[in-house]
């Protein structure tokens, strides 16, 4: 290896991975250790290890809710996906006799979220490249033991990504979309035949890519040639002319080569791109098909939906009312991507697991076999403030009014950490069986909610936001708002309109799974009781609706109120609902501007002066202040315009002013030491009092000084200038302009 | 397939010898692709063949430039037809036809000529080699104008060989090259026009080259003067008569698998009085023939539905035409979307398939109870532009503030927005009045007229700030500072910035300055219309009209 790293001949080195190295040299693949961060403060009271049992909890977490995220996205875009398949399919069949020329199919997905368009891409390109059709004869999906009869056939499609980084030029794109086609071999028994370059045709040609498709109808047959998709990402990016020349020569070899294009647009479907950018003579070769993808608020409403609030699906950590309102304040004010709220819920997730009891969150073994190691685990010396402060926590739920005693009294009998831990398992099956209990009566207030929306009834709908009725469902408001008016509405029902209700409710239930249905044997029964007493259909005339009627409204409305509490209801409730995520703002939209301005003008906040941060606690009274701030302090003060010699006497006066003061201070106990060049020699005022030899080095040293200061000035102002605060427009001798105005005091 | 079928047919027409006549597979068969579903029959365009024929058979001239600015794909096909029916005797014609967006590098047209003119095919299984004469295997002939020049000729040598005329001077063989869309030699290969005009000077051989053009040659041509002036062909647009005969022709001849289908030759009658309707209500817009059989191909199988519903309701046949009254009542239900129609699929903002699918009579309408009805019309223009984008409320208030700073002057910023320190905000400028313009001197013509003026960032990023503190305070989760702190902290976030970003690349708002520019401010352009500003503004309750210099 060695020598490879020095030889010239060698320009490029690979040096494979086997793993990280452990201390002692030796590698160990699969042994990375990794700890969750924890502050300080948190780390006072946690468990030793504690950090990476949380982040095994964490990732289990995690792993569960973002699998589920990923499907929901996948079942999102299987629409699109399967109209664009059919479309591909559907592509060059017979052709209208009436049509005087071939279109070049042409599909167009436009969605804002670049990241999801993207994702939908991968989709339709694993879904046309797929080698056995997905559609057999039955129409299901192929079988999962893999076996099919039409597994022999070949992809629908040969498909081929192009992104304008690939295309500067017109050659570059020919050559991307050729290579990609004609680096699949046509027929599998043969290997690719070497062309030479010379002598065969260029790899940018059209014509070649026509002979390798001609190769590949002879193998496959006429019936099963497959079509070559082009998908083409970022589309707006695409140099226009380039575009241009692309599809017209593609549409002078339509259709003996079946492409098609797709195209991602990320701008909005109306005013279309494509007709404010292309012109006429292009527009008139294609057959758009146009798509658009799920986005908005919709998208994160059936996210949220099918992940938190779906009966089906139980996730180890439940979004807070509060963090619901930031996910969705953050995805309605900023951006509106699923990308961005997955990375915000994963950092949710991540914050969620800093609290040291957040251990508990999966099980209460804490990284052991069996309960009795875990206590054992916790009587250790160790774990005694971890212990401490689980105890205080529950004994503070027990009777949230008494006096806290644990504290005082550490040495707790196995018994009782047993106990405890049995409780804090308890404590986990309550929580979760109660969110279970409350999605199942969300799902239930939509489904009666939905079918008075379907009556006709429009009042019926939300007054406030879907995410506000999410997080007033976990707050326990529901129920006493929407709750209650749809309950009211039920007691004004006809006998037709409640008794297709009872029926839509006995139906979504019956649709549950044996768990649930188990489960809610209760609420089963109450509505078979309720249905029983609807008369059949000849006596429905006759039949007096009022009192069932009421009864089902009052039913429902007890239903959602029993079900729908506030989520801090049960003991250690914050384990497995996630708190204030408003902290999380500055992580993902930092103001870099705001923090540049802060630590120019409070420099001592963000430099580790020696080995200790200076916080605000222990800001020590005297410390050496930057250049920086003296030159911004001038800078903040100027006009529009800045007299750089004025800058540098009032820089040269805070230099002086700043020496007499750490000359003062150097007297005391000042512990810290300036990084900078020592104080200035320069005296203080006392000219003519000393001896002529003591004048004469005062003179020379306020020399040296004067350079220093000069040369100082200089580079800070050079400092200033590379950050962008100075503009030098040459207008007015020795003059700059100022870039940054009227800065907030932050 | 009518394209496959064609090219069966054409693959059957012998190959024996492409020295003593052309055959269609001479040519590349995809040059055919747009006009390939077109009848022989073209009227007024036989002139145009027999005049290229005539050119191209006699001695001279040596250059010909064909300039068509109406209908080029259609003199195409007219060009490639006489072509093929060359007289094969007394000269021996070969010709090759390429077209210039294809060929935009010098090796590509070198290969698709020499290829073209030895009627060689690159196969997969021979490696895609490209023509390199019967000897040198390893030889190219696109490297350079020389090797390409020697390719003309080691080719001439070969086929005057293999015909057995290389004596007889009278029997030479005629390059005939043609290079459609010549107009692009100018953008993609400019060296090169002066060379392929003498083609037949350098290599010494008889070569026409033929320019088939929808621009002036003067316009192609790189110094004028310098090559000899061609010999010039215009073709005219087609008459009514022609293109109305030429659009007649268009339905097919066969017979249909069902009777009741809406290409029956029974219909033919009916066709030619919808293609002359068609006709009278688009010319005055567009008299493309091209176009017009967009426009029917899209309407005809809707205008026939309503017979056709009455031929399923008759059941068995024979089935028959509609009578004059019938033929008038589906002039006067259908006549309306022919305009509606021409809108819609002329500039593209939909296909033909997709527009006949959406304006449809409904199901089950017959002409027999169509007295009194009329259809409705779906997906006009009003209807498309409808919908607006859903955006990031910051993205709205940014755009609002990109509209607000193109169309308002800079000196206005502070009047129209400024708040003064009591917190109210400073008389406005009330909108209406007419300005009074001194005598002789030309009135300023109003900014939305002149198109969004270009803003550096800072302007954008001061407006907006504006905007949130005035009409955002109370949709903020929080609030805290004094008036104007908050803003100017959030105008300068990172998601701020990253939203101006992305709505640059979804096209909402343009960035006039490059974007590795990084000294000085970038520049922005609003690209949103007055209409879809409004929408936003009111969405995010801004009060637009009022903020603008120069209300609409």
């Amino acid at each position: 290896m060695p020598d490879a790293l020095e030889s010239f001949t060698e320009t490029t080195v690979y040096i494979p991975y086997n793993g990280p190295d452990d201390a002692d040299g030796t590698n160990n693949a699969g042994a990375l250790h990794v700890d969750l961060f924890t502050s300080d403060e948190l780390a006072e009271r946690d468990l030793s290890g504690g950090p990476g049992l949380r982040l095994l909890a964490y990732d289990a977490a995690w792993k569960k809710c973002v699998t589920r995220m990923q499907e929901i996205i996948h079942k999102l875009h299987a629409p699109i996906t399967a109209e664009v398949v059919q479309t591909v399919e559907n592509a060059y069949g017979t052709p209208n006799p009436l049509m005087p020329f071939t279109e070049l199919p042409t599909i167009a997905i436009s969605g804002p979220d670049r990241a999801a368009t993207l994702a939908l891409f991968d989709d339709i390109e694993s879904e046309l490249t797929a080698t056995a059709s997905h559609e057999s004869d039955d129409g299901s999906a192929m079988s999962t033991d893999g076996v099919s009869n039409s597994q022999d056939r070949p992809p629908t499609a040969y498909v081929v990504s192009m992104s304008p980084a690939d295309c500067p030029n017109l050659m570059a794109a020919m050559k991307t979309m050729i290579t990609g086609f004609v680096d699949n071999p046509p027929n599998d028994s043969e290997e690719p035949k070497g062309r030479k370059t010379a002598t065969s045709l260029a790899s940018y040609d059209i014509n070649l890519l026509e002979a390798w498709y001609d190769a590949v109808v002879e193998f496959r047959g006429r019936a099963f040639a497959p079509k070559l998709v082009v998908l083409l990402h970022d589309f707006e990016q695409f140099d226009h002319t380039l575009v241009q020349d692309l599809f017209y020569i593609c549409s002078l070899h339509i259709p003996r080569l079946p492409l098609i294009f797709v195209l991602a647009l990320s701008s909005p479907p109306h005013p279309s791109y494509l007709h404010t950018a292309y012109p006429r003579s292009t527009l008139a070769l294609l057959r758009l098909h146009r798509h658009s993808m799920l986005g908005g608020s919709d998208a994160l409403q059936s996210l949220l939906l099918k992940t938190f609030f779906d009966v089906d699906f139980e996730p180890h950590i439940m979004l807070g009312p509060s963090t619901l309102d930031f996910v969705a304040e953050q995805y309605m004010r900023h951006n509106m991507s699923i990308d961005f709220v997955t990375t915000l819920l994963q950092l949710i997730h991540l914050q969620h697991f800093m609290e040291p009891l957040t251990v508990f969150a999966t099980d209460e073994l804490l990284g052991m076999k069996t309960v009795s190691q875990a206590a054992d685990k916790l009587k250790q010396e160790e774990s005694k403030p971890f212990l401490d402060s689980l105890h205080t926590r529950f004994h503070h739920s027990e009777n949230p009014n008494s006096e806290s005693n644990a504290t005082s009294n550490g040495d707790l009998p196995e018994v009782d950490i047993k106990s405890i831990l049995s409780s804090v398992g308890n404590a986990r099956m309550k929580n979760m069986s109660k969110a279970k209990k409350t999605r199942l009566a969300f799902a239930i207030f939509r489904v009666v909610q939905g079918f008075l929306v379907k009556e006709g009834y429009k009042t019926a709908e939300n007054t406030r936001s879907c995410f506000d009725v999410m997080s007033g469902c976990l707050r326990g408001n529901l129920s006493r708002k929407e709750g209650k008016y749809v309950a009211m509405m039920v007691k004004k029902a006809s006998a037709v309109q409640l008794s297709a209700l009872l029926a839509e409710l006995h139906k979504f239930l019956h649709e549950q799974s044996v768990e649930i249905r188990r489960d809610e044997g209760e609420t089963r029964l109450k509505i078979v009781t309720l249905i029983a007493q609807i008369p059949r259909d000849d006596a429905m005339d006759e039949w007096d609706v009022t009192g069932t009627a009421a009864a089902v409204g009052d039913w429902l409305s007890e239903f959602f109120s029993e079900r729908m509490p506030g989520y801090s209801d049960e003991r250690m409730w914050d384990l497995w609902y996630t708190g204030q995520a408003s902290m999380l703002t500055e992580l993902i939209n930092p103001a870099p501007r705001a923090t540049t301005m802060a630590g120019l003008i409070h420099p001592e906040r963000y430099i580790e002066y020696g080995s200790q941060a200076i916080t605000d606690a222990n800001l020590p009274q005297h410390l050496p202040v930057p250049d920086l701030t003296f030159l911004f302090q001038g800078y903040l003060e100027s006009g529009r315009m800045i007299n750089v010699y004025d800058w540098y006497e009032s820089f040269t006066g805070s230099l002086e002013a700043e020496n007499r003061r750490m000359r003062s201070s150097a007297s005391g106990d000042s512990e810290l030491t300036s990084n900078r060049s020592g104080p200035s020699p320069r005296k203080a005022k006392g000219k003519g009092k000393g001896k002529s030899k003591a004048v004469e080095d005062e003179t020379e040293n306020d020399e040296e000084w004067a350079l220093e200061v000069q040369a100082r000035f200089i580079r800070t102002i050079h400092e200033l200038d590379y950050m962008g605060f100075i503009k030098h427009t040459g207008r007015k001798a020795d003059h700059v302009v100022k870039t940054v105005f009227d800065l907030p005091d932050s | 397939m009518r394209m496959s079928s064609w090219r069966s047919a054409t693959k059957q027409i012998p190959q024996t010898s492409h020295i003593q006549g052309l055959t269609m597979s001479d040519f590349q068969p995809s040059s055919f692709t747009a006009v390939s579903n077109i009848d022989d029959n073209k009227p007024g365009h036989a002139n145009l063949g027999a005049r290229l024929a005539t050119v191209l058979t006699s001695p001279s001239p040596s250059f010909v430039y064909l300039y068509d600015p109406i209908t080029p794909d259609m003199t195409r096909s007219v060009m490639h037809k006489t072509l093929a029916s060359l007289p094969r005797t007394p000269l021996k014609l070969v010709c090759a036809a390429v077209n210039c967006v294809q060929c935009f590098t010098a090796r590509i047209l070198f290969d698709s000529i020499l290829n073209t003119l030895a009627a060689h095919d690159s196969t997969w299984a021979a490696g895609c080699s490209v023509w390199h004469g019967r000897r040198g295997i390893n030889r190219s002939f696109n490297d350079s104008l020389d090797s390409f020049l020697h390719g003309l000729r080691t080719l001439s040598g070969e086929l005057s060989k293999s015909a057995g005329t290389a004596r007889d001077e009278a029997d030479r063989i005629k390059f005939v090259i043609v290079y459609e869309r010549a107009e692009r030699l100018r953008d993609n290969l400019p060296e090169l026009i002066i060379p392929l005009v003498r083609l037949g000077e350098l290599a010494q051989l008889d070569i026409t080259t033929l320019f088939l053009s929808a621009v002036q040659w003067e316009d192609v041509c790189p110094s004028p003067g310098f090559l000899p002036e061609p010999f010039r062909l215009t073709v005219p647009a087609l008459s009514k008569e022609d293109a109305i005969a030429w659009l007649i022709n268009h339905f097919p001849q066969q017979e249909v698998l069902s009777p009741i289908d809406p290409y029956n030759p029974v219909l033919r009658t009916l066709y030619s009085h919808f293609v002359e309707n068609v006709y009278s209500v688009c010319s005055p817009f567009t008299s493309d023939p091209m176009e017009l059989a967009y426009i029917i191909r899209a309407r005809w199988p809707g205008f026939v539905s309503p017979i056709l519903e009455d031929w399923k309701i008759q059941g068995e046949g024979p089935y028959g035409p509609p009578s004059e009254d019938g033929r008038m009542r589906l002039a006067k239900l259908f006549n309306p979307s022919f305009t509606n129609a021409l809108e819609i699929l002329y500039p593209r903002f939909m296909s033909a398939e997709e527009w006949g699918a959406a304006n449809n009579p409904p199901e089950g309408f017959r002409l027999s109870q169509s007295l009194g009805r009329s259809l409705p019309l779906r997906n006009s223009t009003s209807q498309i532009d409808e919908t607006i984008p859903e955006l990031p409320r910051l993205s709205a208030f940014i755009l609002v503030a990109s509209f607000l700073a193109s169309v308002n002057p800079a000196k206005s910023d502070i009047r129209m927005l400024g708040r003064a320190p009591d917190g109210k905000t400073r008389k406005r400028r009330k909108g209406g009045g007419t300005r009074k313009t001194k005598p002789g001197i030309a009135a300023k013509i109003p900014q939305r007229l002149l198109g969004p003026m270009s803003f550096p960032l800072d302007r954008l990023l001061a407006i907006l700030g504006t905007l949130l503190e005035e009409h955002d305070a109370e949709f903020r989760p929080s609030r805290v500072g004094t008036v104007g702190e908050l803003n100017e902290i959030e105008v300068f976030r990172v998601q701020t910035l990253s939203s101006i970003l992305e709505l640059v690349s979804m096209c909402l708002l343009h960035r006039t300055t490059p974007a590795d520019r990084i000294d000085g401010p970038s520049m922005f352009k609003c690209k949103v219309s007055y209409d879809l500003a409004l929408k936003l503004a009111r969405q995010i309750d801004v009060p637009l009209s009022d903020l603008m210099w120069e209300p609409n």
